[in-house]
C-alpha cells in the first residue's frame, strides 16, 4: 500500500528553486530514504509535506488523501509524525512529561481542562514504552535540557513515536552524534521500522544503504535517482554528485 | 463632505501631530529595536519635558530657554535612570523591563502630582508665534505652523543623522544584530545609552511643544505613550522609517477623526491600532 | 505535604478573621480583605493565560470592568440575586473573551501585549461614553445582593461578614478551579505550548485553538473578580476598566512568581495591603513610594516572590533537576 505520494512538488524561496517537480513515494511497511548533500532541499521538502511552509505547486497525498493545505497540527493529528533536524523538545520539562505530552495529543481528551492529565493512562504508558524504546527510561525525571546532546536527539524521537504515528519523517536522526552513538541509533530505527513505516532524510549516504528498502536521492532540489540501495549505489550521476561533494 | 478648506486645515493639523509624533516615537521604537525593551515610560519624558518647560518659561521669561533646558534635564536624568534601573535588566525576559518601566512611570507621574500639583497648565508662547497665518488662502495657527516645521526639522536631521553619520551607521547595524555591532569592539553601552538619551531628550522636546500648543497636566504621559505605542506598532517596532509611517497614519487619523467623528475622536486611536495589527499583526515595515 | 500546614493557618486565620472585626480592629480590614479575594479571582485567571500560556494580557481590565458592569446592571435591574449577577458576568465577559481572544492570538509576545492593551482601552472609552452604563459617573446604588435561590435562602449579603464569606468561599473555589485546571491535560499542553510552541503544534496540538481557550477561561475569572468586587462596592465606575487595573495584575502577578497560582494570589494580596498601609500612612506621596518598592522588587528580585520562596527551598533540599549539569 502507498502510504505517503508526493508528484510535481515545487517549492522556491524568492528566485531559489529549492524542489523542482519532485515525485517520491512511500510504501506502507517499509524504509525509505532520501539522501543528498547538503543544501539538497531535504529539510524543505518535510517542511512542505508536514505543513511547515506552502507549496508552490504539486500534490501530496497521505492515505490518499491531499493533505497539502492543511495546518501542522492536522496533519499531526492524521498520524504523520516527524523529528527535527536541530533538536525540538520542550527543554524546560521532564523527559516524561515531554513525551507524555506527545501521547497524549491523539488520544480523546486531551484537551479536556477538568481530566487530570495523569488520568490519561494510556498517554503515560505509551510514553513510558517508547521512553524504554529508545533507551531513556532511567532519565525520565531530568529536565530536557539538562540531557547529553545524544540523549536530547534520542528524546526527540521518543516524541515523535509516541504520538503513535503510521509515518514517521525523520530529519538526520544521528546528526551531532558520536560513532557510537549513530550506530545504535541505527539500530533503534531498525527496530521502529518494524512497527511504523519510516522516511529518512540523511546527508551521510553510507548510513541509510544497509538499512533502507528504497532510496530516492537529491541534488539542488531534484530527484536524480531513486531504486533500491544497490541500484542507487551503482548510479553514474549519484557517484558523479557524492564525489563531486565531498 | 467637507470643503476644500476644512480638508486642507485638518491635513495640516494631522501633519502637525505628526510630525510632534515622530519626535516621541522614534526614542521608543529605537531602544526596543537595539535592546528589546519598550520603556513605558517614555511618556513620562515628554511629561517632565512639558512640566519643566512650564516652570523654565516662568522663571526665565524665554520660551526658547525653556525648549532647550527642559530636555537637557530630562536628558540627564533618562542617563541615570538607564545605568541606575534598566541597564542590570537587558537580556531577561522583557516582561521585567516593562513592569520596571511601568513603575517608573508610576513614580514619575507621582513626582510630578507632588511638585506641580493635579492642575493643568499652559506654557505662554512668544507673542510672534501666537495669531494666525494665511497658507493657500485658510489662517493657520502660528504656533502649530511652527511645530510643525521645527519638528519636521528634527525629525528631518535624525533621518539624516541615522541614514548618513557613523554613529548613524553603527545605529543601523545595532538594530540589526546587536551581538554583531559588539563583535566590532564597538562599546554598545554607550550606544545604548545614547540612543536612550537622545530619544528621551527628542520626547522631552515634543512635550515642550506639544504642551504648549494644547495643554500640560498630569495624564499627558499616558496620552503621550499610548500615541507613541500605537504609532510604533502601526508602525513596525524598531524602525524608524516605521515610525515616521506610523506618525503619519495616527496624525491624519486623528486630525480627521475628531472633524468626522467628533463622537468617537478617543476611539479613532485604538481603531486604526487594532485594524493595522489584525491585518499585519508585526507593523506595516519590518526592516530596521 | 510541606504545604498542607501553612496553607492550613492562612486558610483558619481567614476564618477567623471576622470574628474580631469591629471590636479588636476596624471593620475596614474585611473591606480590604473582600477586594483582596476579587483580586484574587483576577490574578488566577491572568496566571493561567500568562504564567501557563505564555501569553502577557495588557487589558485584563477589560474582562474585570465588564464582570463588573454586568452585575451591576443584572442586580439593578433584574433581580438581586448573587447567584444570577454572577452568571450574567460569567456570560458576558466569556462572549467578550471570545470576540477579543479570537481578534488577539493572532499576535505574540510584545504585539500580543499592545493589542490586548488597545482592546481595552477601546472598552474604557466606550464605557466612558454610554450612558445606559451611567458614561464617566458609573452607575451608582446598586442595591445589596442577596444569596437568593428561587425564594428559599434569602441571605442578604449586605451584612460585611456575610459578604466576606461568600467572597472568601468563592475565591477558594476559583483557586480550586485553577489548580484543577493546571493539572489538566489542557493545562499540560498549555504549559508545552509556553515552553514551544512549534514543537507543540507539531505534536498535533492545535495551538491558536488552546490559547483561545485559555484566554476564554481567563476573561471569565476575570469577569467573576469584578463581579465580586461590584457586588460589594454597590457601585461601578469607568475606573474598573482603567489601564492601571492591567497594569497592577501584571505587577502583583510578577511580584507573586507567574505560573505558580499561589505567587499571583499572594502578590494581589501584599499589593492591596502594602497600598492600603502606605496610602493611609504617606497620604497623597503613597503611589510614588509605591512605585519605588516595585522597582527594588524587580531590581532585586526579578522572579518575584515565588523566585525567592523556591531560592529558599533550593538551599534546604536542592531537586535533582537542579543539581545536574
Ligand atoms: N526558509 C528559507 N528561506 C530561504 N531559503 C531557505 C529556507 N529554508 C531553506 N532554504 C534554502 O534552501 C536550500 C535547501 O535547504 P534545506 O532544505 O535545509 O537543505 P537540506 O536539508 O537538504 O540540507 C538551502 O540553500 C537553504 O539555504
Ligand atoms: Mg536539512
Amino acid at each position: 500500500m502507498t502510504l505517503l505520494r508526493l508528484s510535481g512538488l515545487r517549492k522556491a524561496f524568492g528566485s531559489l528553486q529549492v524542489i523542482e517537480d519532485l515525485d517520491l513515494t512511500v510504501e506502507a511497511g517499509r524504509i525509505t530514504s532520501v539522501i543528498g548533500p547538503n543544501g539538497a532541499g531535504k529539510t524543505t521538502l518535510f517542511n512542505l509535506i508536514t505543513g511547515r511552509l506552502p507549496l508552490d505547486g504539486g500534490r501530496i497525498l497521505f492515505k490518499e488523501r491531499p493533505i497539502a493545505g492543511l495546518s501542522p497540527d492536522a496533519i499531526a493529528r492524521l498520524g504523520l509524525a516527524r523529528s527535527f533536524q536541530i533538536t525540538n523538545v520542550f527543554p524546560a520539562l521532564t523527559v516524561l512529561e515531554n513525551v507524555r505530552l506527545a501521547a497524549q495529543a491523539r488520544q480523546p481528551g486531551a484537551l479536556s481542562p477538568w481530566r487530570p492529565a495523569e488520568r490519561l493512562v494510556e498517554a503515560t504508558t505509551s510514553a513510558q514504552a517508547a521512553l524504554a524504546q529508545v533507551g531513556l527510561g532511567a532519565l525520565r525525571d531530568r529536565v530536557a535540557h539538562t540531557l547529553s546532546h545524544g540523549d536530547q536527539r534520542h528524546l526527540e524521537i521518543a516524541m515523535t513515536l509516541a504520538t503513535g504515528p503510521e509515518l514517521l519523517l525523520l530529519d538526520e536522526p544521528t546528526s551531532g552524534m558520536s560513532a557510537v552513538e549513530t550506530g545504535r541509533t541505527m539500530t533503534l530505527i531498525g527496530e521502529i521500522a518494524r512497527r511504523v513505516t519510516v522516511l529518512i532524510i540523511e546527508h551521510d549516504m553510507d548510513l541509510v544503504m544497509g538499512l533502507s528498502h528504497r532510496v530516492a536521492v537529491m541534488a539542488f532540489g531534484k530527484k536524480i535517482a531513486e531504486g533500491s540501495p544497490a541500484e542507487v549505489a551503482r548510479d553514474p550521476e549519484v557517484r558523479r554528485v557524492y564525489l563531486g561533494d565531498l | 463632505m467637507a470643503s476644500p478648506e476644512v480638508l486642507l486645515t485638518n491635513l495640516l493639523y494631522g501633519l502637525t501631530i505628526a510630525s510632534a509624533l515622530v519626535l516621541i516615537s522614534s526614542g521608543l521604537s529605537l531602544i526596543f529595536g537595539i535592546v528589546g525593551v519598550v520603556n513605558f515610560a517614555h511618556g513620562s519624558f515628554g511629561m517632565l519635558g512639558a512640566y519643566l518647560g512650564f516652570s523654565l518659561v516662568m522663571a526665565t521669561g524665554s520660551f526658547w530657554a525653556a525648549l532647550l533646558l527642559a530636555p537637557l534635564i530630562v536628558t540627564a536624568g533618562a542617563i541615570v535612570m538607564e545605568r541606575l534601573t534598566l541597564r542590570p535588566l537587558y537580556g531577561l525576559n522583557p516582561l521585567y523591563q516593562l513592569f520596571l518601566t511601568f513603575a517608573l512611570s508610576l513614580v514619575f507621574s507621582n513626582l510630578v502630582l507632588l511638585v506641580w500639583g493635579g492642575d493643568t497648565v499652559s506654557i505662554p508662547t512668544p507673542s510672534y508665534l501666537r495669531g494666525f497665518v494665511s497658507i493657500f488662502g485658510i489662517a493657520y495657527p502660528t504656533f502649530r505652523l511652527f511645530v510643525l516645521v521645527f519638528s519636521a526639522c528634527l525629525a528631518a536631521a535624525l533621518w539624516l543623522f541615522i541614514g548618513r553619520s557613523a554613529w548613524g551607521a553603527v545605529l543601523r547595524a545595532g538594530l540589526h544584530n546587536m551581538e554583531m555591532v559588539e563583535a566590532f569592539g564597538i562599546n554598545t553601552r554607550a550606544l545604548v545609552t545614547a540612543v536612550f538619551a537622545v530619544g528621551a531628550g527628542l520626547a522631552a522636546v515634543a512635550g515642550v511643544v506639544m504642551g504648549a500648543m494644547r495643554s500640560v497636566n498630569p495624564e499627558m504621559d499616558l496620552d503621550l505613550i499610548t500615541s507613541a505605542l500605537v504609532v510604533v506598532v502601526i508602525g513596525g517596532l524598531g524602525s524608524f522609517r516605521g515610525a515616521v509611517i506610523g506618525s503619519l497614519i495616527l496624525g491624519t487619523a486623528e486630525s480627521f477623526g475628531a472633524q468626522l467623528l467628533p463622537g468617537l475622536a478617543k476611539f479613532v486611536v485604538w481603531i486604526v491600532m487594532a485594524a493595522i495589527l489584525l491585518w499585519r499583526p508585526e507593523g506595516l515595515v519590518k526592516d530596521a | 505535604m510541606r504545604r498542607a500546614l501553612p496553607a492550613a493557618l492562612v486558610l483558619l486565620v481567614l476564618l477567623a478573621l471576622p470574628i474580631g472585626a469591629g471590636s479588636l480592629y476596624s471593620d475596614f480590614y474585611l473591606s480590604l480583605a473582600i477586594r483582596v479575594f476579587a483580586f484574587v479571582i483576577l490574578l488566577l485567571g491572568f496566571d493561567l493565560l500568562a504564567g501557563y500560556g505564555g501569553l502577557i494580557s495588557f487589558g485584563h481590565a477589560m474582562f474585570f470592568g465588564t464582570g463588573a458592569y454586568a452585575a451591576a446592571l443584572t442586580l439593578k435591574h433584574l433581580t438581586p440575586s448573587v447567584w444570577a449577577a454572577l452568571a450574567v458576568a460569567v456570560v458576558v465577559s466569556a462572549a467578550l473573551a471570545l470576540v477579543v481572544g479570537f481578534l488577539s492570538i493572532r499576535a505574540r509576545e510584545i504585539y500580543f501585549v499592545f493589542l490586548t492593551f488597545a482592546f481595552a482601552q477601546f472598552a474604557y472609552h466606550a464605557v466612558n461614553s454610554w450612558e445606559w452604563a451611567g458614561a464617566a459617573n458609573g452607575l451608582p446604588g446598586i442595591p445589596p445582593p442577596s444569596l437568593w435561590i428561587a425564594g428559599r435562602l434569602p441571605v442578604d449579603l449586605d451584612r460585611r461578614a456575610v459578604f466576606y464569606y461568600f467572597a472568601l468561599a468563592l475565591a477558594g473555589a476559583a483557586f480550586l478551579v485553577a489548580r484543577r485546571i493546571v493539572g489538566s491535560a489542557f493545562g499540560r499542553v498549555l504549559v508545552g505550548i509556553r515552553e514551544n510552541e512549534e514543537r507543540a503544534r507539531f505534536l498535533g496540538y492545535d495551538v491558536t485553538r488552546c490559547l483561545r481557550r485559555a484566554f476564554l477561561i481567563s476573561g471569565v475569572f476575570a469577569g467573576v473578580g469584578g463581579a465580586v468586587l461590584a457586588s460589594f462596592h454597590g457601585f461601578v465606575a469607568p475606573t474598573f476598566y482603567h489601564w492601571s487595573v492591567s497594569g497592577e495584575v501584571l505587577l502583583m502577578a510578577l511580584l507573586g512568581g507567574m505560573g505558580t497560582l499561589v505567587g499571583p494570589m499572594a502578590g494581589a494580596a501584599f499589593v492591596i495591603v502594602l497600598g492600603d498601609i502606605l496610602s493611609s500612612w504617606l497620604a497623597e506621596r503613597w503611589l510614588l513610594v509605591m512605585g519605588l518598592i516595585y522597582v527594588a522588587c524587580v531590581l532585586f528580585s526579578p522572579t518575584g516572590f515565588a523566585g525567592i520562596a523556591r531560592r529558599l527551598g533550593a538551599l534546604r533540599d536542592a531537586a535533582p533537576a537542579e543539581r545536574a549539569p
